[in-house]
This record gives structure tokens, C-alpha cells and sequence, in this order.
């Protein structure tokens, strides 16, 4: 048989732990709050169409604003001098941010029994297909 | 009266699939490729049916995924299937690549295969870079200022991928369009390429021996994909059902505050260090992934056999999952 070190079966279960597990998330610490945000999609206007005419200098341009993303703007003015603290101390002018995290689905969702009658199903279809005898 | 499979093998040609293949490829070790395989189908068959309910614009895109979650018919489930597809196949296609390297299977004759396979894994994160972005909250605005940062960086090289390459268009729109053709297209090409490599050598030898005596049809090895498939779309949907990917606000442009995904913290955590890391680790990982076969030259395929070659690969494992985890306790200290 395949002669393969254990590091493999480690990392399986490694990792499924990490998945699996929504607190545990690596990127995001914080807190989001648990009602859901309905937000309708604005009603797109003439100005958001493809084929308007992009006039720079205009609120309504489609172009960002030139470095946009570049680095000047990372560091907003009154943050230029912060140098060697860290991301997350606290500034009296600085925006609050809400981290986003995983979070448990509620119930409430819509088609949530839906949700879970796929997931029954190809669990059931996996469970058959295992027990079904190879190459029939 | 012939049979309604021998009627429909005769007249799709399916007895061809019937070729001998070695028998331990019936395996989860060499069933990790095909698992990777079953999640990208799920994430291209997610993808377009996510892509009908988002709008690509800087000033609607996160408002059209918290619409997408809360107010579509399994929106969120869709999400959800997305987002874990995306998770299984970076845990996957990382097992992949550490079976193939135990294995020794880059040796000769499989050296392309293996520049294709670290090419595909190039294209994967980029795809999961270009998904991570397109949500459009704090974390993806700040991923994408800081890969506008290193194009930047990289002058010339950098500027197709710059906002003013393309006066007008805001970048977020053509992320998504990388995101659902340009980086699609390319990975399925490799992807095809791959497989016919792995076809036109055959499957790899069990490790310290020269040629596989045991074998079985490829359809049967077909069966056995289609079974572990079938479990890995059901881990997704499990995951999907029960926890939510994150999904934050729209971003506050100019602040840094959040952290990247598991997948790219532990870059995060060299960024701590070294500023320029940013830009030097995925080219250094790059081109110490590409060079594996040309180095290692040896024909030993048994691990036991291939003390460097493990130390090197544990060595590898230890400090990713470190600086994993020093990334996700850390606190960014440094401005750029």
C-alpha cells in the first residue's frame, strides 16, 4: 500500500478543525451584529449606465479618484504620524470599523429546510455510493 | 436484449475509459486532485449563479451581496457554497501538492506536469485573491490597496494591473471580471493540460517502486472520484448550512484595520517583518516551488529514502503554520 507519513492524516484533521470551527477565525476578531441587514439595491440611474459619458472632476464620475487606492490614502491625514503603533489602538478621530466574522446560520434564513435537504441528500448519496461495491 | 450501459458505452465510446490504471490510485492520497477537481466544479456552477445577483461597482457591490444574503431565496446558502468550495479547495489542493512531493511524483518524466500543477496553484489563489476582494467591506478594500501597492511597486510590470492603465473603470469591476473569465478560462486550460499529463505518463508509481504491477479499469478509478466528490459536495453544503461567511460594511477607504484570510494571513505576518515581502515571498515561493524537479535529480521515489527532501517539506509546513498563527495574534505594527 501507499507508504505515506502520518503528517497527511494530521493535516486532514488540522484543517477541518480550523474550518469547521466559526470562532476560530484566523482573519477576523470583533464582532458583527447578529441581525440581518436589509439593504435594497439602489434604483441604477442614467448616470451609472455604461454608456453615460464619464466626465472627471464630476460627484457623479464613474473614475475614482486619482490613487484612489494608492499608498497616500492608506494612511489618512491624522494617522501620518502614528508610525510604530499598532493597526488597532485607538485614535479619537478614527472611524470605528465592525469586523466582519463567521457566524452560525440562523433558521430564519430563507430556505434554510431547503439548505438542509441537500445537504441530507448528497450525504445520503455518499452514504449509498460507499456501500455500493466498486465498478458496479 | 443488450443492456441500456452497453448500449449507451457503444454508442458514446465509453469503453475507451476502460484503460488500466494503477490500482492504489483508488486511494484518498491520489483521490486529492480529483477532490480539488470536484470543488472548483462546485465553485464555476456557484460562481455563475452568484454572478446573476451582484453588481460589480464600487458603490453597490457590498450592498448587493447583504441583498444576495438576506433578501434572496438561498442567497446565503449560494454564499455560503462559494465561500466553502473556496475553503475545501485550499486545504485540497494543498494536500495535493504535499502527496505529489512525498510521493516524488515531479520526478522524471513529470516535470511539466509539476509546473503546471504550481501554475494552477498560482491561478487558484489568484482566484481566491480576486473573490476575496469582490465582497467589497473593509478586508477587501484593504487587500486590494495592498496589492495596488505592490503593482505599483513593480513599475511597469505592474501597470496593466493599475487603476490608470484603464481611466474610467473602477478596478473593482475589472477584479471581477479576472475573477469570472479571465482567471476561469486559463485555470481550466491548465487544468486540461494537467490531466493530459497525468494521462500521458500514466498515474505515479507506489513510492520505491519502478512501475505499478497492479492495475484496474479507469473507470472504476472514475467511480471512486465520483464517490469521494459526492462527499466533498457534502462537507460544502454541511458547512455552508450551518456557518455564514464573513461579510462586513462598505470599507472606510484609507484605514488598515483588518486582517487577510487564513489562506494569505501568514503573508500578512511577514509583511510585520518586512515590508517588501509583500511583493519578494510570492516570487520566491514561485520560483522555489518551479525549481523542485530541477534540484532534486535523484530517482529515490520512498520518503524514508529522502531525509532532505522531508526535513525540507516539514520545515515548510512548520513555518507556514507558524506564521499562520503569529498573523492571526499579531497586531500590524508598521506603516507603509
Amino acid at each position: 500500500m501507499i507508504k505515506t507519513p502520518a503528517m497527511i492524516s494530521f493535516l486532514c484533521g488540522f484543517a477541518f478543525i480550523t474550518l469547521a470551527n466559526p470562532q476560530f477565525s484566523l482573519a477576523h476578531s470583533g464582532h458583527k451584529k447578529e441581525t440581518p441587514v436589509v439593504i435594497e439595491p439602489e434604483p441604477t440611474g442614467p448616470s451609472d449606465s455604461i454608456y453615460s459619458i464619464d466626465k472627471p472632476g464630476d460627484p457623479e464620475s464613474l473614475s475614482l479618484p486619482n490613487g484612489l487606492f494608492g499608498r497616500e490614502d492608506v494612511i489618512v491625514p491624522d494617522m501620518k504620524d502614528m508610525a510604530g503603533m499598532t493597526h488597532e489602538g485607538h485614535h479619537e478621530d478614527m472611524p470605528t470599523v465592525v469586523h466582519a466574522k463567521r457566524e452560525w446560520n440562523s433558521s430564519d434564513r430563507k430556505g434554510y429546510g431547503l439548505a438542509w435537504g441537500m445537504t441530507l441528500l448528497s450525504a445520503g448519496l455518499f452514504a449509498f455510493l460507499v456501500r455500493k461495491p466498486s465498478g458496479k | 436484449m443488450p443492456k441500456i450501459s452497453d448500449i449507451l458505452k457503444e454508442r458514446l465510446g465509453l469503453q475507451l475509459l476502460e484503460y488500466p490504471v494503477p490500482a492504489h490510485s483508488n486511494s484518498i492520497p491520489y483521490s486529492l486532485g480529483g477532490m480539488t477537481a470536484a470543488s472548483f466544479s462546485l465553485l464555476v456552477i456557484s460562481g455563475i449563479l452568484l454572478a446573476q445577483f451582484f453588481v460589480p461597482d464600487p458603490e453597490r457591490a457590498n450592498s448587493s451581496v447583504h441583498y444576495l444574503m438576506d433578501q434572496i431565496y438561498l442567497g446565503w446558502f449560494l454564499r455560503g457554497v462559494h465561500f466553502w468550495a473556496g475553503e475545501v479547495l485550499s486545504v485540497t489542493i494543498f494536500l495535493h501538492m504535499i502527496r505529489v512531493f512525498v510521493t516524488a511524483s515531479y520526478k522524471k518524466p513529470r516535470e511539466i506536469n509539476w509546473l503546471v500543477g504550481v501554475a494552477l496553484l498560482g491561478l487558484m489563489v489568484g482566484l481566491l485573491f480576486t473573490g476575496t476582494v469582490l465582497k467589497w467591506d473593509q478586508e477587501a478594500y484593504e487587500a486590494l490597496d495592498h496589492f495596488v501597492w505592490v503593482t505599483g511597486e513593480m513599475g511597469v510590470l505592474g501597470l496593466p494591473l493599475t487603476e490608470k492603465f484603464t481611466p474610467g473603470v473602477p478596478l473593482l469591476t475589472r477584479v471581477y471580471m479576472a475573477h469570472i473569465s479571465l482567471l476561469p478560462l486559463i485555470t481550466l486550460l491548465a487544468l486540461g493540460l494537467h490531466l493530459f499529463y497525468v494521462k500521458y505518463h500514466k498515474l505515479s508509481p507506489v513510492p520505491g517502486e519502478t512501475a505499478s504491477t497492479d492495475t484496474i479499469p479507469f473507470t472504476d478509478h472514475i467511480l471512486y472520484l465520483q464517490r469521494a466528490g459526492i462527499g466533498i459536495v457534502a462537507v460544502i453544503f454541511l458547512l455552508a448550512t450551518l456557518i455564514a461567511p464573513p461579510l462586513g460594511e462598505q470599507p472606510i477607504l484609507g484605514l488598515e484595520v483588518t486582517k487577510p484570510p487564513w489562506q494569505f494571513v501568514w503573508i500578512y505576518a511577514l509583511e510585520n517583518l518586512w515590508v517588501p515581502s509583500l511583493i519578494a515571498a510570492p516570487f520566491v515561493i514561485g520560483l522555489g516551488l518551479a525549481s523542485i524537479p530541477f534540484i532534486d535529480r535523484s530517482n529515490e521515489t520512498y520518503w524514508k529514502r529522502r531525509p532532505l527532501a522531508m526535513a525540507l517539506l516539514a520545515g515548510s509546513i512548520v513555518l507556514l503554520a507558524g506564521l499562520i498563527l503569529w498573523g492571526s495574534v499579531t497586531t500590524m505594527s508598521h506603516t507603509m
